[in-house]
């Protein structure tokens, strides 16, 4: 029993990340029925932005979303209005090539400025560990991650549901004429979406960049980590990802501690194949 | 000056006409009626109003200043506002949610709470309703919570569009009601409708479109049936 | 009509020009050659689905790096000929198409494209975990070592020219039509008695099995194969690229497509880094300025189709 109790709550703790790192792609799905494939890019881009500023002021990475976060919206504030916005009603191919175009310059681009080395942004926090009725030890850095994500989505959710801009945000997916006449600037509302998006994006590429090493290309493994998330939680529901993160992570590490370390990703996307065949709409997803 | 003059409006969806030379004028603190049968050009017309759709000639005024060209949230922040066809209730909002959306504009947002008491009181069945999803109300309540919603934007000028269509008679006349309140605190409103004969009784002036032209305009108790049948159906 | 003497014209040229080029061209021109034929075939595939059937896939390096490694296992360590091992590619990449077409005909639109390409990377987290295929450190494939390049190039012409006259003639079939119907809608055309699932379906097959093949031809030129690289997503971004500035869902599209972009990729090759950036930025551009890509816009200014698939 016992040996099974310790991925059983590192998968959950893991879940938690992943829920932050599917969030995003999540809410550009949920609002403009669109799926941005630069999602995960836009992590890695927050990772690489965390680390320059942690090496020139000598920052905490938590410390350096102060920075990072607002870039990032505004990053993802103009990519909606320079980019996305021009083919929102050409259907889907339009914008999944247009994000397709900008996933590949942003990987390049960090390829030219940071070389293919991996990076990490280091902390105490990965060594740390947090003793478990002494009988195993987790690190500290999965209950940072846990924490920092169940946060998040809380405060979004929160978000949507006490701001204006969070109707706004509902209001235009449910119907974007009516919108309109509500005196929305829908293109605009638009824009802050994936700048929330991109938030998101900047504080799990800081989360995965305090645990894990990070390579240039390293987006599109994230990119299908938060397919799978939404994917099993359902695309545009905010409580399905926090579960689709869950499960996820829980299968990863469970098929990690079975067929080997190698095995972890493939686990989990084999849950992935089987919830697409099962209920292509998610566990929780209504449409 | 009226508080809304549209001049010679053309209007095309695509290549095809929808509106000619359609010219309207509506003075402050009336009611007017717009009436036509289906596909007679009332829907392009308000789109052409509201900002919905582009006109391709002729100018519309409201207040004083140019409104055709503009985005429709520029037009609903100078004080115009559309109760549209079918109600259009966000689904994934509360009925208070749905309301308070309607005070979206920088000016209205600073009075929403003051509005929203007046709101529940113009309309007690949604004050008990006030946390439930907007799409789970009656057919009834959700036009009062479409009405409601336009109301917090805080207009000058009010449309309505299609205010009974699907509505029992008891529920219609509550709303008409409501409308005629509206009109008594000062807004300017129109009301388009299929509903001929009670949308006359409560207007000041009426204008029957058909085929996207004006064929008929006029104060309500000076048009005879006669004409107004043959206006509405061009017989 | 004087279109078609015209047309085949040209094709006779073109053909003539492609088919003697190895005894006059140099090495480089004919690997370049090479290159714009297996792009042509891969491109051709992908635009298959995408393009006619509506079916956006991300995964076809599944096929890429289930042909490649078919080719290495079975000339290595069965002592298989190369050219017949390059067909068992192709059988294998049919066998895998018909086993998960359970899973990924259940998927729509954006849930195909996900699907697709999670298959691919399982299969590539698989490759390089399997002690068999040496792990992630790839395999040399040593009996394509001596073969001659015109032989290579010869197997990679034979497959481009009959990729596109298989589209060309599929689609002026009964199948093409039915295609092109449920393209239009749907809804419609099922309830006019086409049977969509088995036209997908039919696609879906001939894909795999070409675009196996042409993996199998690609790796007797690049004698070297690695599970992330044979089964990762740029195979997918490099056809969608091609077809999307050539034009989605016309046959020339993926011809002129490829020829662009195997030129690019030569001239950029100094360039290295810039080049996808490049890349990514005419895609955007194309989207932006062209949205039915080189070909498709300029059918529509002139009305001059190479291949005409609607019958007179």
């Amino acid at each position: 029993m016992i040996e099974y109790l310790e991925p059983l709550i590192n998968g959950i703790l893991l879940g938690g990340l992943y829920g932050v790192v599917g969030i995003g792609l999540s809410m550009v799905f949920g609002i403009m029925r669109q799926v941005n494939l630069a999602h995960g890019e836009l992590m890695i881009l927050s990772s690489y932005l965390s680390l320059v500023f942690l090496q020139v002021l000598g920052l905490h990475p938590l410390v350096t979303l102060i920075l990072v976060a607002p870039l990032m919206f505004f990053i993802g504030y103009l990519i909606q209005i320079l980019l996305f916005n021009r083919v929102m009603q050409r259907g889907m191919e339009p914008f999944l090539m247009i994000s397709f175009g900008l996933s590949i310059i942003i990987q390049n681009a960090l390829l030219l400025i940071f070389t293919p080395d991996a990076r990490s942004l280091e902390t105490a926090m990965v060594i740390k560990g947090v003793d478990v009725f002494g009988l195993f030890n987790i690190p500290l850095i999965y209950l940072v991650n846990f924490t920092v994500g169940a946060l998040v989505l809380t405060a979004l959710h929160q978000f949507m549901k006490r701001t204006y801009m969070g109707w706004a945000i509902n209001a235009s997916a449910d119907n974007e004429t009516a919108a309109k006449l509500m005196g929305i600037n829908v293109n605009k509302v638009y824009a802050y979406a994936l700048g929330i998006a991109a938030v998101t994006a900047a504080i799990s590429g800081v989360l995965v960049g305090m645990s894990f090493t990070f390579y240039p290309h390293s987006g599109t493994q994230y990119l299908i980590i938060a397919f799978g998330v939404v994917i099993i939680g359902g695309l545009g529901s905010l409580p399905g990802t926090f579960l689709g993160g869950l499960v996820l992570g829980v299968s990863q590490l469970f098929g990690g501690r079975i067929l080997g370390p190698g095995f972890q990703l493939l686990s989990g996307y084999i849950i992935l194949l089987i919830i697409l065949t099962v209920r292509p709409q998610g566990i929780l997803g209504g449409r | 000056m009226p508080l809304l003059e549209m001049k010679d409006v053309d209007t095309f969806y695509g290549e095809l006409q929808a509106l000619f030379k359609v010219s309207i004028e509506v003075d402050r603190g009336r009611i007017v009626s717009v009436l036509g049968a289906n596909g007679a050009g009332k829907s392009t017309l308000l789109k052409s109003i509201s900002g919905l759709l582009e006109t391709r000639s002729g100018n519309i005024v409201f207040d004083g200043k140019r409104i055709d060209g503009l985005p429709p949230h520029d037009i609903v922040d100078l004080g115009l506002s559309l109760v549209p066809e079918g109600r259009k209730i966000f689904s994934s909002l509360t009925v208070r949610e749905n309301l308070m959306i309607g005070s979206y504009t920088p000016k209205a947002r600073k009075q929403s709470h003051k509005t929203l008491k007046g709101i529940l009181k113009l309309f007690p069945s949604l004050h008990a309703r006030i946390s439930q999803k907007g799409t789970d109300l009656s057919g009834g309540e959700q036009q009062m919570l479409a009405i409601g919603r336009a109301l917090m934007s805080r207009p000058r000028f009010i449309i309505f569009d299609e205010i009974s269509l699907g509505l029992s008679p008891l529920v219609v006349k509550e709303l008409y009601r409501a409308v005629k309140k509206i009109n008594q605190e000062g807004m300017t409103v129109v009301l388009v409708e299929q509903d001929v004969k009670r949308s006359l009784k409560v207007a000041d002036f009426a204008y029957i479109l058909q085929e996207g032209k004006v064929t008929l305009q006029g104060n309500p108790r000076h048009l005879t049936e006669e004409t107004v049948k043959r206006a509405y159906f061009g017989l | 009509m004087t279109a078609k003497p015209i047309r085949l014209t040209f094709i006779v040229i073109l053909l003539a020009f492609l088919v003697t080029m190895p005894l006059w061209a140099s090495r480089y021109a004919v690997n370049v050659g090479l290159l714009v034929c297996l792009y042509v075939t891969l491109a051709s595939m992908w635009n298959l689905l995408a393009g006619y059937s509506g079916m956006v896939s991300l995964g076809q390096q599944m096929f890429i790096g289930l042909g490649g490694y078919t080719l290495a296992v079975s000339s290595m360590y069965f002592g298989v000929p190369v050219y017949l091992s390059v067909l068992f590619g192709g059988f294998i990449s049919v066998f895998l198409a018909v086993l998960i077409s359970v899973s990924v005909f259940r998927m729509k639109g954006v849930y195909f494209a996900i699907g697709t390409w999670v298959i691919a990377e399982a299969l590539g987290i698989c490759f390089s975990n399997w002690g068999y295929v040496k792990y992630g450190m790839g395999m040399f494939i040593q009996p394509a070592y001596k073969l001659s390049m015109s032989g290579v190039y010869y197997a990679g012409l034979i497959l481009c020219v009959s990729s596109v006259a298989l589209v060309f003639l599929l689609l002026r079939s009964n199948l093409g039509l039915a295609l092109m119907a449920i393209r239009d809608d749907d809804q419609a055309s099922e309830t006019l008695g086409v049977n969509i699932f088995r036209c997908k379906f039919i696609c879906f097959l001939l894909s795999a099995f070409i675009t196996g093949l042409a993996a199998g031809v690609l790796y007797l030129n690049a004698i070297f194969i690695q599970p992330f690289e044979a089964f990762g997503i740029s195979w997918t971004v490099n056809l969608l690229f091609i077809v999307i500035i050539g034009g989605i869902g016309t046959v020339e599209g993926p011809i002129l497509g490829a020829i662009i972009f195997v030129l690019l990729q030569q001239f950029l090759s100094e360039y290295v880094g810039y080049n996808l950036i490049i890349f990514g930025g005419i895609t955007i551009g194309v989207i932006f300025f062209a949205p039915r890509g080189l070909v498709g816009t300029l059918q529509m200014k002139t009305g001059w189709e190479l291949f005409p698939v609607r019958r007179q």
